[in-house]
């Protein structure tokens, strides 16, 4: 009896082995590495590829986010950029502002791409990280074509996610110097209230360079009121600020 | 059955009484630290940071807790003499055993329900609402355990000393989180080799199929159900008790 029972349990345990074995795994496999292999391996084995890519994600936000700019100065010409040129080589994407980061050695972060697709290699589900380091790419530092590449690469997992082909629209419509046209997806886009707040701020910018005040203000406010980032809170009450002026009907 | 019940409820209150609790508050002290950290450094995705985080630590803590005490527990009442003393009275061997594998596992269970506690109410100060997703992890996790556990029980069995039966245990476990992989290099593998590996696939546990964290946040997670999860839970923990049973009734003390 005890051994006609231990073989019906040994029956069922290959039965659910087999069964589990034909379930897809959430995750694709992973077929290369990063710069380390062992934190790689230590985040797979554990199964803890979301928190590896959360890690590298506040890596990269790090590495976006050092001072290092600030003290550097222009090749060129020698002059030391100011705070006030870094804020404005976030809209130098129509020749409005001096292109800050490609004068500036090694100020472009060349890493962005290689490390945005290695956060969505660990998990490329985290759309977020995807749209914030396209939005860097393309609206900051003026490399639309990695940008698209980078979408295009979050797209081979996430066919469905209509908002990474409305950024390759907008970030083609940048290119091909249509900021109406670029702001009107971006628009579309920016519904989604997952949305980064650098991209509803260029969004904004795009609106206020335009003359839509109306909806720049909105979008300024729709900032100030939801991020929780305080670089963009502090920037949408400033921009409220002169919208406000700027919204005033003249007597 | 009221034995078993008895020696359940002796395990289970000694567990929750010792380190378990101290590894809980230590957590709460962790996460709680963590919160301000990552709220700094990520401000737009501190919801996510912080849960992962959070779900992370609670798998992490109760692997460790159930590695160490399922294999260390027989081997430590036989080096202190305390088998004696319990298999002297009417107490049956694989009652012994069993009941050694659900108190701990019980009491590792009720850590992590802590843990989650804490985890939920930190995610509601920092403003968010009540997850009930973070449950259903929390339940898959402790399922994931207890398969792990079932493997630590007896691998204890077979080595005979607690070391080599957490690296035995550990390597299984990572293993279990390689499935995909695993299928990949056996597609590429030679014939001959892929005979070899076969069974392989059919002792490692699947643990990929336990991480619901990742499952719910995929695109195309494909969830095996709640059946199938207890199902092979179940199925692969009572194979390793049996198995585990039947190597302690041949040995003599």
């Amino acid at each position: 009896m005890k051994v006609f029972l231990f073989l019906v349990l040994l029956v069922l345990f290959t039965f659910f082995q087999y069964k589990t074995s034909k379930v897809e795994t959430a995750y694709p496999a992973v077929h290369s590495f990063g710069d380390s292999v062992m934190r790689d391996a230590g985040y797979l084995s554990l199964g803890l590829r979301r928190l590896g890519a959360d890690i590298s994600f506040v890596e990269l936000l790090q590495y976006y986010g050092t001072p290092e700019l600030e003290t550097m100065r222009i090749s060129a010409k020698g002059k030391h950029v100011t705070k006030e040129d870094i804020e404005m080589s976030e809209y130098s994407l129509y020749g409005i502002a001096p292109k800050v980061y490609s004068a500036i050695e090694g100020g472009n972060y060349p890493q962005i791409l290689s490390r945005a697709r290695y956060i969505l290699s660990l998990d490329p589900y985290f759309k977020y990280a995807a749209v914030f380091s396209a939005g860097v790419l393309a609206f900051n530092l003026n490399r639309g074509m990695e940008a698209i590449e980078l979408l295009e690469f979050a797209k081979k997992y996430s066919p469905y996610y209509k908002d990474y082909d409305l950024y390759i629209a907008a970030i083609g419509y940048s290119k091909a110097k249509n900021p109406e046209k670029a702001a009107q997806i971006l628009d579309e886009a920016i519904k989604n209230p997952q949305t980064p707040a650098i991209v509803k701020n260029v969004t904004a910018f795009l609106h206020k360079k335009l003359g839509n005040y109306r909806r720049a203000y909105e979008i300024y406010l729709d900032i100030y009121q939801n991020s929780k980032d305080p670089k963009y809170v502090d920037r949408a009450e400033k921009q409220l600020t002169e919208m406000k002026k700027l919204l005033k009907p003249t007597p | 059955m009221y034995i078993l019940k008895t020696l359940i409820a002796h395990d289970l209150k000694e567990h929750l009484k010792s380190k378990f609790m101290q590894a809980v508050f230590i957590f709460a002290v962790v996460i709680i630290y963590a919160s301000l950290l990552f709220s700094a450094l990520s401000p737009e995705q501190e919801p996510r940071v912080l849960a992962n985080f959070g779900l992370a630590a609670t798998e992490l803590v109760g692997v460790i807790a159930v590695l160490f005490g399922l294999s260390s527990a027989v081997i430590k009442d036989i080096e202190s003499k305390t088998i004696y003393l319990i298999l002297s009275r009417p107490v049956k061997r694989w009652q012994y055993i069993t009941a050694k594998y659900i108190g701990l596992v019980l009491s590792v269970w009720v850590m992590v329900f802590l843990m989650g506690l804490v985890l939920e109410t930190v995610l509601l100060i920092k403003g968010g609402g009540i997850d009930l997703s973070i449950l259903r992890i929390l339940v898959s996790t402790c399922l994931k355990i207890s398969v792990l556990g079932a493997l630590a029980l007896l691998f204890s069995l077979i080595s005979t000393s607690v070391l080599s039966a957490i690296i035995i245990s550990g390597i299984f476990y990572t293993l279990g989180h390689f499935i995909a992989e695993i299928k990949f290099i056996t597609k590429k593998l030679a014939i001959t080799a892929k005979i070899l590996t076969l069974p392989l696939k059919y002792i490692i546990p699947n643990m990929a199929i336990f991480n619901l964290n990742d499952i719910l946040n995929a695109d195309n997670g494909n969830f095996a159900g709640w059946n199938v999860l207890i199902g092979y839970t179940l199925v692969y923990s009572a194979v390793c008790v049996v198995i585990g049973v039947f190597l302690f009734k041949k040995r003599e003390f």
